[in-house]
């Protein structure tokens, strides 16, 4: 569903990504791992056609995204590490408008059962989304994911300053897209949710995926230990 | 682009908080320029009723004179000069055309009204001791056409500066453009909402005025949207071009703000300075003391010649008018000068409205209002050609010492201002505005082409 | 504090390659209009002398006349040029150049500049006092508009705040920064202008950049205020470009039309016709001319107790003259006063509304100290006509001195024309009457300045 193959970009001298190998399959969350500057961000872009590759392809749903910038789009959502809504319209509004923009029109039911389902407090539907906190942005990026029949989801940090709880019902709905069969390849940093989440696992280093492993070949802390054991060996190498 | 793309930028464009202020803004200005403009145009309209008619009821009496001495109810010696044809006088008016309220044009400086008489000269016809407040002419009337050439662009900067980096200094542009839509395509959709409405707008006022002035839906009413809507185009695409660089929205509004400085204020202001500079008009003070030392020469020639005079009631009349002409004759080469010059500095002009809007839309929108330049000049060649036909009608008269009859009065000329044909006008302002149309065509397309080259613009100058 | 704060800024601005290239554009377009200006005042000044020079030899050279058809013939005065109106013309290209002087009436001066110019004039003048009146305040806005709002953007308020520097200091600094960098613009176009006009546009420069100081250190301290309040530096600018459209393009333009709206002026077939009224049927409308001449008549012959006008040992229609031309001195009194009441009424209100725009305060105070405001103007016409009031009564005099069977077959000659002088006032030093501007300007910088430091008081660090 999302296939990386050989997926390189180069910023002048900065190698950000080099010969990424990647798949996700329909049904699986796929955790990227990996410090600051890693290459996750440039994956994600990669994917999105936001950049384009210095070597190898990215596949969509069996499309070339260099070549098909706007066709991979149709079968893709994106939710950013900060859902930014416009301030003056409420969530319904930013729903009906970015779904309108995906090409998935929806309207009066269809965006309350939208927004049910992910959970946002029916009394906020029609609020202005500029008071909303970044859980319930979430939410509603979340929701225009949904509406967008996407069959694969790119997640960028999407739980990064949530607390537990809204962590914790954000995860829930991945988990439900993903029952659907939509492939989800999510960057983040927070080892206890990739756990949790997680089919399958990479841990990204400058810009090469140095592990990869399926969540049931680790235990206990283990995801820890190898997190921090690879993270320092490629820094060893970077500095020798 | 996707009709519902564009229904749907309309519908976020409508929530902006921004529109809404500069529309209401736009449309109170209009409004009052509106009111304004028709408070004007009526005593404009009165005034030439009023010259109109105490110049009439003038002649009228002179006609009773004659009327009265043919009666034999007063005795001719006690009335030597009636019925000379140095005392018949008509107005020439320009009247106001039907949409002057929409632009004050040169209306407010140039003579739109002429005494024409045996009386005076050609160069003094149209000559006139003006009271107008100079603090007022000089500021410029709050008309529809300032509304449009000044205020108009400004509103088309507030509502596109920030098209592009605005949604992606706010974050909503990587959501945006993670959907199945082109930066290309998504740009465009907002530029033809923005655009929609501001024809809107357009359509808005123009409603109001054909109500207003009571003129109806006019073909002019129609060709001066039509040039506001063009120059509104214009500041849309320029607007759209900036937008395809990749900078901040502080660097786009200091670019279009510093355009429309340029554009508006300061081209304007420098083509002024050079078409005076490279085409100065002789002094009109130095022209005054060359008419007066005519003035000298041809009274010591009469004075010579008495026989051109000869000693009836009219012989100082005779006198008076054979100074005028000789004067007229001698210095006619040093006015031929002066019009040649003035034409010169016209054509300059308009050759320079090529480069710049501004100029090139408020002279179109004060000719379609029939304010313009060149409408006033054409008054003034028509008056001119009157005062010969006039002359040619009367001086007969003076040199042969026959009085006016009463009834010779009313066949006598009348002043009747024969309008430029549309055509014409169409002529001159339709080319120039194409190349703008087509202007604003490239520069829309410079943009496409820029956002089609290179990675979408969801990041900004300061990120990597 | 505040002195460490100016040379930080004045550091900053100078790196800063946009100001630095805005303030070399600006000079460059204040040389040109200084220079353009020069070369237009010298030339008219050149062909006001000769037409001078031309009109008197017309006057000398009119040959034998009786005096009151030499009154006809008239002079023709030229109103001078001031030499500072290279830097300002002020008003000057909607008034008119030349009066004629003549028997019975009161003209008003004909041939204005902007007659002969093309429309495209409308849109301004490229004179030093246009430029630094609309490009200043937009110098001032690039110097100001990220000054407080850009710092705490970049989270250097924060830090600045937690130096203990106060945010009053902060705002005081920051204006006088800007004023420092605007004063050199001024003080070049100011001299050079001064330099060009010759010794006597000194003693103004001084008010003038006074003036002008203020005048942009409205917009300056109206932009800080607007940056300490804004959320984003992107938002202040748009605020303080919307400020500055409004008070230097759109209010000028509104006020002079609410000002013509509220006292219109009337046209000049009503006025004139109203003085032709005047002067025939008496100021109050029951004293007609006739009856006038008739009176007077009847005066004179119990005077010198005669029976006829024949016999009076002065020329009757002499004295008629000289006493129609005292009565349509009062006429014309009387309704130009009017006039410029309203002229005055209409120039109060504009004033009114310098609250809204410094711009209107600006604009007569800085045409009246280079000498090209209607007071100016005015004081010539008030000088020509006086003159032209001895011109006519020594001509009617003359008349009147020459009694004859014919009155007016007496010839006068030359020497008569050679005894009446010409208007002589080359010395165009402007004396500027009206100088509410500057108190106004004053009001209003001290007005933004503490608006400025209001909104410093209440500064939020944080975006």
């Amino acid at each position: 569903m999302l296939r990386a193959e050989a997926l390189t970009k180069r910023y002048g001298e900065v190698e950000a990504l080099a010969g990424l190998e990647l798949e996700v399959r329909p049904g699986e969350v796929y955790c990227l791992l990996g410090p600051n500057g890693a290459g996750k961000s440039t994956t994600m872009n990669l994917f999105l056609g936001f950049a384009a590759p210095t070597a190898g392809r990215a596949w969509v749903c069996g499309l070339d995204v260099q070549h098909h910038l706007l066709e991979s789009k149709r079968h893709l959502a994106y939710i950013p590490e900060q859902v930014h809504l416009y301030p003056h319209l409420s969530g319904a509004e930013n729903l009906e408008y970015f779904a309108g923009l995906g090409g998935s029109a929806v309207s009066g039911p269809e965006v309350t059962a939208l927004l049910e389902r992910v959970g946002l407090p029916a009394a906020a539907h029609h609020r202005r989304s500029g008071e909303y906190s970044k859980g319930m942005r979430q939410k509603v990026g979340l929701a225009i994911a949904v509406a967008k029949r996407a069959r694969a989801l790119l997640l960028d940090e999407p739980t990064s300053g949530l607390d537990p709880r809204a962590s914790f019902e954000f995860s829930r709905l991945v988990r439900s897209m993903c029952d659907e069969g939509v492939a989800v390849l999510m960057a983040t940093h927070d080892l206890f949710r990739a756990r949790d989440l997680a089919s399958r696992i990479g841990i990204m280093s400058a810009g090469r995926l140095v592990w990869e492993g399926g969540s049931g070949d680790l235990a206990g802390d283990d995801l820890e230990r190898v997190y921090l054991e690879h993270v320092r060996r490629a820094a060893e190498e970077a500095a020798a | 682009m996707r009709p519902s793309l564009l229904r749907s930028q309309l519908r976020l464009l409508l929530r902006e908080p921004t529109l809404r202020l500069g529309a209401l803004v736009l449309l109170l200005c209009f409004g009052y320029a509106l009111a304004r403009g028709r408070a004007w145009t009526l005593t404009d309209a009165e005034q030439l009723a009023r010259v109109q008619h105490d110049i009439d009821a003038e002649v009228a009496q002179k006609r009773e004179e004659v009327a009265d001495v043919e009666a034999g109810r007063v005795r001719a010696e006690e009335r030597p000069f009636a019925g000379s044809p140095l005392d018949y006088r008509v107005a020439a008016a320009l009247p106001p055309g039907p949409l002057a309220a929409l632009a004050t044009g040169q209306r407010d400086l140039a003579a739109s009204v002429a005494e024409v008489s045996l009386w005076g000269r050609s160069d003094t016809v149209l000559t006139r001791q003006s009271l107008a407040d100079p603090e007022q002419l000089q500021a410029g009337t709050f008309d529809a056409a300032f509304v449009v050439v000044y205020l108009l662009p400004l509103l088309v900067i507030g509502l596109t500066f920030d098209l592009l980096a605005g949604e992606r200094e706010r974050g909503t542009l990587r959501l945006v453009l993670s959907q199945p839509i082109s930066p290309a395509g998504f740009l465009l959709a907002k530029f033809a909402a923005r655009l929609v409405v501001l024809l809107a707008l357009l359509g808005l006022f123009g409603v109001a005025a054909a109500v207003t002035l009571g003129t109806g839906v006019t073909v002019a009413l129609l060709a001066w949207l039509a040039v506001a809507a063009v120059y509104a185009l214009f500041w849309s695409a320029l607007a759209f071009a900036v937008n395809t660089r990749r900078r901040s929205s502080a660097a786009n509004a200091m670019t279009l703000a510093g355009a429309w400085v340029s554009l508006v204020l300061l081209l304007p202001a420098a083509i002024n300075t050079v078409v005076e500079q490279a085409l100065p008009l002789p002094s009109r003070m130095v022209l005054v003391g060359e008419l007066r030392a005519a003035e000298n020469r041809a009274a010591a020639w009469i004075h010579d010649h008495p026989e051109l005079t000869g000693d009836d009631a009219f012989a100082w009349a005779r006198g008076y008018y054979r100074v005028q002409r000789t004067i007229e004759e001698e210095t006619a080469p040093r006015f031929a000068a002066f019009a040649a010059q003035l034409e010169a500095r016209t054509e300059l002009v308009r050759a320079s409205s090529w480069v710049s809007p501004p100029v090139l839309v408020h002279e179109a929108l004060s000719e379609l209002a029939g304010t313009g330049p060149a409408r006033h000049t054409a008054f003034g060649a028509q008056v001119l050609a009157f005062v010969d036909s006039l002359r040619a009608e009367m001086a007969p008269r003076l040199y042969a010492g026959r009085r006016l009859a009463a009834v010779e009065y009313d066949a006598l000329p009348r002043f009747r201002f024969v309008e430029e044909e549309p055509a014409q006008v169409a002529v001159r302002l339709v080319p120039p505005l194409g190349l703008l149309v087509v202007a604003s065509a490239g520069l829309l397309l410079w943009g496409v082409l820029r956002l089609r080259r290179g990675e979408p613009p969801v990041s900004g100058p300061d990120v990597g | 504090m505040i002195g460490r704060i100016v040379r930080h800024e004045l550091r900053s601005a100078w790196r800063d390659g946009r100001i630095l290239t805005v303030v070399v554009l600006t000079l460059g377009l204040l040389a040109v209009a200084v220079i353009v200006g020069a070369t237009n005042v010298r030339a008219l000044q050149a062909q006001r002398e000769e037409a001078a020079a031309l009109e008197r030899a017309n006057w000398l050279e009119q040959g034998p006349k009786n005096p009151h058809g030499a009154a006809h013939f008239g002079q023709y005065a030229f109103k001078p040029i001031s030499g500072l109106a290279l830097f300002d013309r002020g008003v000057d290209r909607y008034l008119g150049s030349a009066v004629w002087l003549e028997a019975h009436r009161q003209n008003t001066l004909v041939h204005r500049p902007a007659d002969d110019a093309p429309a495209v004039q409308r849109f301004g003048d490229l004179t030093a006092a246009n430029i630094l009146q609309v490009i200043g305040p937009l110098l001032a806005l690039l110097l100001t508009f990220a000054a407080i709002a850009g710092e705490r953007e970049r989270g250097t308020l924060r830090l600045l705040v937690s130096q203990g520097v106060r945010p009053q200091a902060l705002v005081l600094g920051k204006l006088a920064a800007a004023m420092l960098v605007l004063a050199p613009l001024l003080l070049v176009a100011l001299l050079s202008a001064a330099a060009l006009a010759g010794a006597n546009g000194l003693p103004y420069v001084g008010l003038l950049a006074l003036g002008y100081g203020l005048y942009l250190g409205c917009f300056a301290a109206l932009n800080l205020a607007i940056s300490a309040r804004a959320r984003t530096s992107s938002a202040a600018l748009v605020g303080s470009l919307a400020l500055w459209v409004a008070a230097v393009v759109a209010v000028p333009r509104i006020a002079s039309d609410i000002a013509a709206w509220a006292c219109p002026t009337p046209s000049e077939h009503d006025f004139f016709a109203q003085v032709a009224r005047d002067i025939k049927q008496g100021i109050n409308g029951h004293d007609p001319k006739d009856s006038r001449t008739e009176a007077l008549k009847a005066e004179l012959l119990a005077r010198y107790d005669v029976k006829t006008v024949e016999q009076l040992p002065v020329n009757f229609a002499g004295v008629a003259l000289q006493a129609g031309e005292e009565y349509g001195d009062r006429v014309y009194d009387r309704r130009y006063g009017e006039l410029y009441a309203i002229y005055r009424r209409q120039a109060d209100l504009r004033l009114a509304l310098a609250l809204l725009s410094p711009r209107l305060a600006l604009q007569p105070l800085s045409a009246a100290l280079c000498g090209t405001d209607l007071a100016a103007h005015r004081e010539f016409a008030a000088a020509a006509e006086e003159h032209r009031r001895a011109l006519v009564r020594r001509l009617n005099e003359d008349v009147t001195q020459h009694p004859g069977a014919s009155p007016f077959k007496y010839l006068a000659g030359p020497e008569l024309w050679r005894e009446l002088g010409e208007l002589r006032r080359d010395d165009a030093d402007p004396s500027p009457a009206d100088l509410r501007g500057l108190a106004i300007l004053a009001a209003l910088f001290l007005l933004a300045t503490s608006l400025a430091l209001a909104s410093a008081r209440r500064l939020h660090v944080d975006p």
